[in-house]
């Protein structure tokens, strides 16, 4: 679950699956502002990037926050990676083998790597890596992505056997996570330990300087394994208000901002400076029940709010057209999405009769009733997310329209999770996931994730979708398992645990001088060492030696 | 002055007794408490797991006996670590403590610079058009809500006009400068906050210094001074302000918990980094040790703050001493 | 006495408008449904964002609801919060400082020791420490805002009740054989009653002011219920697209704090004998 202190306060907040922790992107239907023009690269100047919390601990094994997660992804690098059409590709690994059972993977890192501090990378420190993610004593919330793994060998300095218990599909992606050096580690608590202040990585950036609250400074790595990157410095500053990071992204003060649908779509002259960029994010936004709640439990009277509530309304009015209604758990651009699923259309007479159906009738005031209970309920939804503050709030509008008496309550992120979502403490909620590229949505869905503080809140359960929950984790092939994922999401939007609303487009806006930004199927940054400026445009006179 | 001031610093001690029970009963109202904290950084934190990091935490002993090892712990400044990034709660406030520090007094220098002459020409002025309008533009400043103020004051000065930046405590080429530029760049830096702090909570001491000094003026050995043909300059700016002005000093003590409480708003919105905004964040995250912690800190400090300004009272008005 | 008082109270206009403003408002507050010219609550998507016009004279904001609506309709949430909130800080702080001034000794100790400490902790930093962990609505936002703005209000009436204790018709109350309670809230309590008049009607305006900072936290009155902070906080995302959705509601608090202000400044002037 992701952790981040602000972005639950403010920021785009989303629970997170712990595997899927590359930060937000995708498919370049839509438009995009292409920016890239021939021209040779050239070095120097500083790209500025803003977030609303801080960084908690640049430790990739440690953390989960969309702060640290914007840092550790410059400054380290896992043996394998997406690229911009989200295949896998080696990263530290230079290639791998598969076994034909799946089960075994073996990794064959490259041998020209070196950490920051100049030490040789090695099979050493993969397997340092692995043993800390297993480690109980470790406070990692990546621990679960490796429990199938039965062992990790390293055969000699630059191969490593991987051996899995078990087949698992998102397995070689999970190794993705970031590589950390043993030599730094081996001494000391991993959990306090300095490094975690000062990270040494093998990535394009390392580390300069991190000043608390302020901001953290990155410099090129000159050794980096693909050549150093172009520009001289990556800042990420930290500013907590959403309205004066606007404000600093208008006066220059930072180069780069993701954007709400309202500013995106503000006049052009605000955007004199920056470039604007959308494309499909990898998140959708539901709104799901609590299906041990007796008022849930009949199918017809989910299906009935699922006719009275109007994506459409909420897609033009709300996202402003910046995103698509969806019909199943899976983002709009993922290869699991079954785009054969029909949308339930708007129809506030098939809600009523729906609901007439399952026995509950108007009163003199139109208020529905059953055997003298109003049906009247309470919507949840986190505090800082404005555009599902607002959906909540045009859902309660819609949802009187037939009758129903529906209250909202706001919670701050913190309680929020813990007091009603983790307790099962809540009737409706409205919420979003960001989901990984690996379509395994297991601990959402199977039944035997419903424990306190798991994901599967709602209390779902259905025998048929666990066994396919099951298969779909086990079967390696997108073919193959695109087929089984299809048919979990036709299940689910049938059994409707949740009515899926949108999956919106990520927004973001990006300094004009920067040549190089491009939307890909993985979305924006995939190429971020290769970003330069003209040296006539250079805001910053900062050059690397 | 002596016996004046350790019967003083007796007091103290109660007080501060009093404020551990406060910050530390206060967790006691948190639902779920730190556990369910770092059991959210790993879902699949085994019950065992947990009961371990609550007996990590001493938190299965009664509370009472928490009380007394937290206050123990304490008295040799070790407030734990923090559950968001394991660091000692004490390096995170103390690298955050200097920030506040100079923007309170910068703050407080202001207040007090502006808000005698406003009070003394105020009240050597009574009901005048000029007391009037002193009257209302004080408390515009103290009834503006500061975040909107704040906002508007960076629309104007940093994007319209460009003349000091939004937000922030320094420049981006903060380190490759000279040390007077270095100044320089924190200063135009810490002019919006100051302002902003300093204007909304102008009213008080201004009003403060009016009313007193007005009070002062007409008692009997002013008005015989006058009579005696003292001169205006000397009676008014001398004797009035100094019997009416010392007092002041306590009730900018008295101020310091609001300015800090004001700092939450006014350090996120300028991106500044302070304690309010820790305090703030630290609240947020439920990092209880930091929020134990920086209460007791803050309100230490603020009664420190009193008892100097208390001794500095008594130094200059003997007779605060035998009460 | 009191046309002594209504006569200076005349002279002094600013007050004098302040207090008109405050019934304005309070009747507005009263009367909201009424005057309301639409539903505060009614969306309309497709005019989101609108500017002032004649159909909504303060504009519209990010659900299309008319903000002059959620303004009159909020007034009664502000102003409700500013009144219940110096109601419990009356309530406490007056009966507290009656006990200590009028008993003196340990109770006056103890209760003088505690007024030092709540003195001493960052007000803010304490209410939204409990607001996160209770959990923000109207109801905590008023009970907290009240249980953390006794302290100044007990010290003043503690020193007052010194002062009065020592008069005759105190002694001879008492010697009389007048109750306790009798003496503390028929005799001595109206003499006590000036400065207690002044700081509620600076303690209303300070409370509105606390909500609407509480709402920029996210610790405020929750939405959809309006409250000025809440309107404020929503308008100031919108700063660059929608001027109106912060500059009315900021005026809305600044205009009510000052009135306030102006009145409790009015009536110290008016009630303190000394000037």
């Amino acid at each position: 679950m992701k952790t981040d202190t602000e972005t639950r306060r403010h920021g785009d907040t989303e629970i997170t699956s712990p595997r899927l922790r590359v930060s937000a992107s995708l498919l370049a239907l839509l438009i995009s502002f292409k920016s890239f023009a021939a021209g040779t690269p050239e070095y120097g100047d500083v790209y500025v990037d803003a977030s609303i919390g801080d960084a908690s601990m640049l430790n990739p094994v440690l953390s989960s926050d969309s702060a640290s997660n914007d840092i550790n992804g410059q400054v380290f690098n896992g043996l394998v990676k997406y690229d911009k059409n989200i295949k896998l590709v080696g990263e530290l690994a230079g290639s791998w083998d598969v076994s034909a059972n799946g089960l075994v993977l073996t990794f064959h890192l490259r041998k020209n790597v070196r950490w920051h501090d100049g030490k040789p990378f090695t099979a050493e420190d993969v397997l340092f890596t692995y043993q800390k993610l297993r480690d109980p004593q470790v406070h990692t919330p990546f621990g679960s992505d490796f429990e199938l793994v039965k062992s990790v060998a390293a055969i000699d300095p630059w191969t490593v056997r991987v051996v899995y218990a078990k087949p698992f599909a998102p397995g070689l992606a999970s190794w993705g996570m970031g590589m950390i050096p043993k030599h730094i580690f081996k001494d000391g608590d991993f959990n306090t330990h300095p490094a975690n202040r000062a990270p040494i990585g093998t990535g394009p950036y390392r580390f300069k300087e991190w000043k608390t609250a302020q901001y953290i400074v990155l410099e090129p790595n000159p050794d980096y394994y693909e050549g150093p990157p172009y520009l001289a410095r990556y800042i990420y500053r930290i500013i907590p208000d959403q309205s004066v990071q606007f404000l600093e992204m208008r006066n220059q003060g930072i180069d780069s901002l993701g954007l709400s649908p309202d500013q995106f779509k503000a006049y052009d002259a605000i955007f004199e400076h920056h470039q604007r960029f959308r494309y499909p994010s990898f998140q959708y936004v539901y709104f799901g029940f609590n299906l041990r709640n007796p008022l849930f439990k009949d199918i017809r009277v989910r299906r009935a709010l699922a006719f009275a509530i109007d994506r459409q309304t909420l897609v033009q009015g709300l996202l402003l057209g910046l995103g698509q209604p969806i019909t199943g758990p899976y983002p709009l651009s993922s290869w699991a999405y079954n785009s054969q699923i029909p949308q339930i259309p708007y129809s506030p007479q098939k809600a009523l009769a729906l609901l007439m159906d399952a026995g509950w009738r108007p009163d003199a005031e139109g208020l529905l009733t059953k055997d003298g209970t109003p049906f009247s309920f309470t919507i949840m939804t986190n505090q800082g997310n404005k555009v599902r503050e607002l959906a909540a709030q045009v859902i309660q509008q819609q949802l009187h329209h037939i009758g129903m008496d529906v209250k909202i309550r706001i919670v701050e992120w913190s309680s929020f999770i813990h007091q009603f979502v983790d307790k099962k403490n809540f009737e409706a909620v409205v919420l979003g996931w960001s989901t990984g590229r690996d379509p395994d949505n297991y601990l959402m869905w199977h039944s035997s994730q419903q424990k306190e503080g798991q994901y599967n809140f709602v209390s779902y359960s259905n025998p048929e979708v666990d066994r396919l929950l099951e298969r779909g984790r086990q079967t390696f092939g997108e073919k193959k398992r695109q087929a089984i994922y299809w048919k979990i999401h036709a299940q689910i939007a049938a059994d409707l645990p949740y009515i899926f609303l949108y999956c919106p487009d990520s927004l973001v806006a990006v300094h004009k001088r920067f040549r190089g930004p491009e939307v890909a199927p993985l979305g924006m940054g995939w190429n971020f060492p290769q970003w330069y400026v003209p040296r006539d445009q250079q805001l910053y006179p900062v050059r690397t030696p | 002055m002596i016996p004046f001031l350790l019967r003083r610093s007796l007091h103290l001690i109660p007080t501060l007794i009093g404020i551990s029970l406060i910050s530390f009963f206060l967790m006691q109202l948190a639902p779920g408490g730190p556990v369910d904290q770092i059991a959210d950084m790993n879902p699949h934190v085994t019950p065992e797991a947990k009961a371990r990091i609550r007996s990590d935490l001493g938190l299965d002993r009664p509370i009472p006996a928490q009380y007394v090892s937290w206050v123990k712990r304490m008295a040799f400044l070790d407030f734990g670590t923090s559950f968001t990034d394991g660091r000692p709660v004490i390096r995170k406030i103390s690298e955050r403590l200097p920030a506040t520090i100079l923007l309170n007094i910068l703050s407080i220098g202001l207040m007090i610079l502006l808000a005698l002459p406003i009070g003394w020409l105020s009240a050597i002025r009574a009901n005048s058009l000029f007391d009037k309008a002193m009257t209302v533009l004080v408390f515009v400043g103290f009834s503006m809500p500061t975040y909107a103020l704040a906002l508007w004051l960076m629309i104007l000065f940093g994007l319209n006009l460009g003349w000091l930046p939004i937000s922030g405590w320094s420049s981006l080429n903060f380190i490759e400068v000279p040390l007077w530029r270095k100044a320089l760049d924190i200063a135009q830096h810490l002019i919006m906050p100051t302002l902003v702090l300093g204007l909304t909570s102008l009213a008080g001491l201004s009003r403060y210094a009016r009313n007193s000094l007005l009070e002062v003026i007409h008692q009997d050995y002013i008005r015989a001074a006058r009579a005696k043909g003292l001169s205006f300059r000397r009676v008014y700016g001398v004797h009035a302000a100094r019997n009416a002005l010392i007092p002041m000093v306590t009730l900018v003590g008295l101020m310091l918990p609001d300015i800090i409480g004001g700092g939450v708003i006014i350090e996120t919105i300028f991106a500044y980094p302070g304690i309010g905004r820790l305090g703030y964040e630290a609240i947020m995250t439920r990092d209880y040790n930091l929020i134990m912690a920086l209460t007791v800190i803050s309100a230490a400090l603020t009664v420190l703050g009193n008892f100097l300004a208390d001794a500095l009272y008594a130094y200059a008005d003997p007779r605060i001493r035998y009460k | 006495m009191l046309s002594l008082y209504l006569e200076r109270f005349k002279r002094n206009r600013l007050a004098a408008a302040g207090l008109a403003i405050i019934v304005l408002l309070t009747l507005g507050a009263a009367l909201a449904p009424a005057l309301c010219p639409q539903d505060p609550t009614a969306q309309n998507l497709t005019q989101r964002l609108q500017g002032p016009s004649a159909q909504h004279w303060m504009g519209t904001d990010d659900l299309g609801r008319d903000v002059f609506s959620r303004l009159l309709t909020g007034t009664r949430v502000s102003l409700s919060v500013g009144f219940v909130a110096v109601g419990i800080a009356l309530g406490v702080g007056t009966c507290l400082g009656l006990l200590a001034g009028f008993f003196g000794g340990r109770t006056d100790t103890f209760i003088m020791r505690w007024v030092d400490i709540m003195l001493s902790i960052p007000t803010l930093f304490l209410i939204l420490a409990v607001l996160a962990f209770l959990g923000p609505n109207i109801y905590n936002v008023m009970i907290i805002i009240g249980l953390t703005s006794w302290p100044g209000l007990t010290r003043m009436v503690r020193g007052e009740c010194l002062s009065v204790r020592e008069r005759e018709y105190v002694h001879a109350a008492r010697l009389s054989g007048v109750s306790t309670p009798r003496l503390l809230f028929v005799h001595i309590l109206p003499n006590v009653i000036a400065p207690i008049l002044v700081s509620a009607t600076l303690g209303v305006g300070g409370a509105i002011l606390t909500e609407s900072a509480l709402s920029f936290l996210g610790l405020g009155v929750q939405p959809p219920m309006p409250s000025w902070g809440n309107i404020l906080t929503i308008g100031k995302d919108y700063l660059h697209i929608a001027w109106w959705l912060s500059v009315f509601p900021a005026c809305a608090i600044l205009i009510t704090v000052l009135a306030f202000n102006l009145l409790g400044e009015g009536l110290r002037d008016v009630l303190d004998p000394r000037t």
